[in-house]
């Protein structure tokens, strides 16, 4: 894969929608994308995704996250189609299957209950 | 040839934030070779179990100790650092590249952490600040849902494992403590208090390896596997980790022909409580989602079927990441050579070290790594 397919550090969100990769073979989806499939090798191609999905799990910090005053949200979410995302919650911690929308914010993933 | 472990020591994990890095190793290097007869001179490999040891720390600690000449390498795997040292000890004896090796485990990080690490900003988690205990806790929150459990009955493994510790005088000086104390105790990522989180300290263990003589009362590694990461999420929906462990236990237990259940006593990464939950799930020793109820049933405890962390476990006795895998295997050799004093488990014959590194975004683990010890 090309390099200038594969982002910085952070996601990114272009038009409503998560940048990354996915697996030509066993459709491993990663964000931002790898030159090569963490699943099994394989040859990646650009992809982007939509940026909804559903809370994996979620919990409430009481340590100081990114220099934030505690209590801070983390949840994981599953993008529709797409990659697990680790983000900052925005809200009271969400549930295992709550629908989720997320946006990144200079350059950090941030979710919050899809409305 | 097998490999056999010689020779042990460790230095009582705590604060040492003035000492050299080199003082501190000595205090485990040089009782693991006065046990073992041998001479700094007699070693011809030496690796270095430590996370944020800096540059060339390797070198400096085998100078400090008179292990010059042979290549001293420092081992980075996150958590299981110091197995994956022990490991590479055992290859060179057992390829004949070397006579004897000496495996170090070592931190200090009291005087670069306070708290929690700080998430590392070139991971793409760890920029949102994923710290471990969140990480952890993302685990333990999937995990009590998914199974229905109640979190008092994750939290009984810190109770078993700090009522361990306050047995062993090579573990972190901390009383044991009653159900309600942990669960009450104050919250650092729900649904993990305090008192379910291993703490910060430093600390060396040190185990020196060499070809087994064929005597008795000799410990030899038997089997050993490090599985690496892959794609999380993967196949099967679950938190990370257990996948990783998973393939090392199947590497390993091929390696032995027989199960991980038949050890006498085990050693396992309980980083956080839920840690030890999904890694004695993740190595056959309980049906998933079971371990709990087993736990409340005492099948864990020293006078249980299955002795799990006797020593204390990183909860009670610490977690100076690199030094970890190393002190896992010095409590292991010394529970198999009836020497563990008021933690010992009667008649212990094998046992088990299993360590997990992590932290690498999404993947189900860095490393994990299982070393079977076995009494001759």
């Amino acid at each position: 894969m090309n390099d200038q397919l594969v982002s910085p550090y952070a996601v990114s969100v272009a038009d409503g929608r998560v940048m990354g990769a996915r697996c030509t073979l066993c459709s491993t989806a990663t964000a931002p994308a790898t030159h090569r499939c963490p699943g099994c090798g394989g040859a990646m191609e650009r992809s982007d995704f939509a940026s909804t999905g559903r809370v994996f799990s979620a919990t409430e910090v009481w340590l100081p996250v990114g220099g934030l005053e505690p209590p801070s949200v983390l949840a994981y979410v599953d993008l529709a189609d797409g990659p697990r995302l680790l983000a900052r919650w925005r809200g009271e911690r969400p549930d295992r299957g709550d629908r989720a929308h997320v946006d990144v914010v200079d350059g950090i993933v941030h979710a919050e209950e899809e409305r | 040839m097998r490999a056999a472990i010689s020779g042990v020591g460790m230095a009582p994990f705590g604060r040492h934030t003035d000492v050299r890095l080199e003082d501190l190793a000595w205090r485990a290097i040089e009782p693991a070779l006065m046990t073992a007869g041998v001479e700094p001179e007699h070693v011809d490999a030496v690796f270095v179990g430590t996370v944020f040891g800096r540059v060339g720390v390797a070198s400096r600690v085998a100078r400090a100790a008179g292990l010059t000449g042979a290549p001293a390498l420092a081992v980075e795997a996150a958590c299981a650092s110091g197995t994956v040292a022990v490991q590479m000890a055992k290859d060179a004896v057992e390829s004949g590249r070397a006579r004897c090796a000496v495996a170090i485990g070592l931190e200090q990080m009291t005087n670069v952490v306070s708290s929690a690490i700080p998430p590392e900003p070139t991971d793409v988690e760890g920029r949102a600040g994923l710290v471990m205990p969140a990480m952890y806790a993302l685990s333990a929150r999937w995990y009590l849902d998914h199974h229905r459990v109640d979190p008092v009955d994750m939290a009984r493994v810190a109770v078993k494992n700090l009522s361990n510790a306050a047995d062993n005088p090579r573990s972190l000086q901390r009383p044991a403590r009653s159900l309600d104390e942990v669960v009450q105790s104050r919250m650092i990522a729900d649904p993990l208090t305090v008192l379910q989180c291993c703490p910060v300290s430093d600390g060396a263990a040190a185990v020196v390896v060499t070809p087994e003589r064929g005597e008795s009362d000799e410990v030899v590694i038997t089997a050993a596997a490090v599985a690496g990461g892959r794609a999380w999420p993967g196949e099967v929906a679950e938190p990370w980790g257990p996948a990783c462990v998973r393939r090392a236990r199947d590497l390993v237990e091929k390696d032995l022909g027989s199960r991980l259940d038949t050890a006498d006593v085990v050693e396992v990464h309980d980083a956080f409580t839920i840690g030890e939950l999904l890694t004695i799930e993740a190595m056959g020793l309980a049906p998933d989602g079971i371990a709990p109820a087993l736990l409340r049933d005492g099948e864990f405890g020293r006078d249980g079927r299955l002795p799990v962390n006797p020593s204390g476990g990183l909860i009670g006795r610490g977690h100076p990441l690199g030094a970890t895998g190393v002190a896992q295997t010095v409590e292991t050799w010394l529970q198999l050579r009836g020497a563990a004093g008021d933690v010992q488990i009667a008649g212990a014959q094998r046992g088990v070290v299993e360590t997990m590194g992590g932290g690498a975004s999404g993947l189900d683990g860095n490393v994990a790594a299982i070393l079977v010890l076995d009494r001759t």
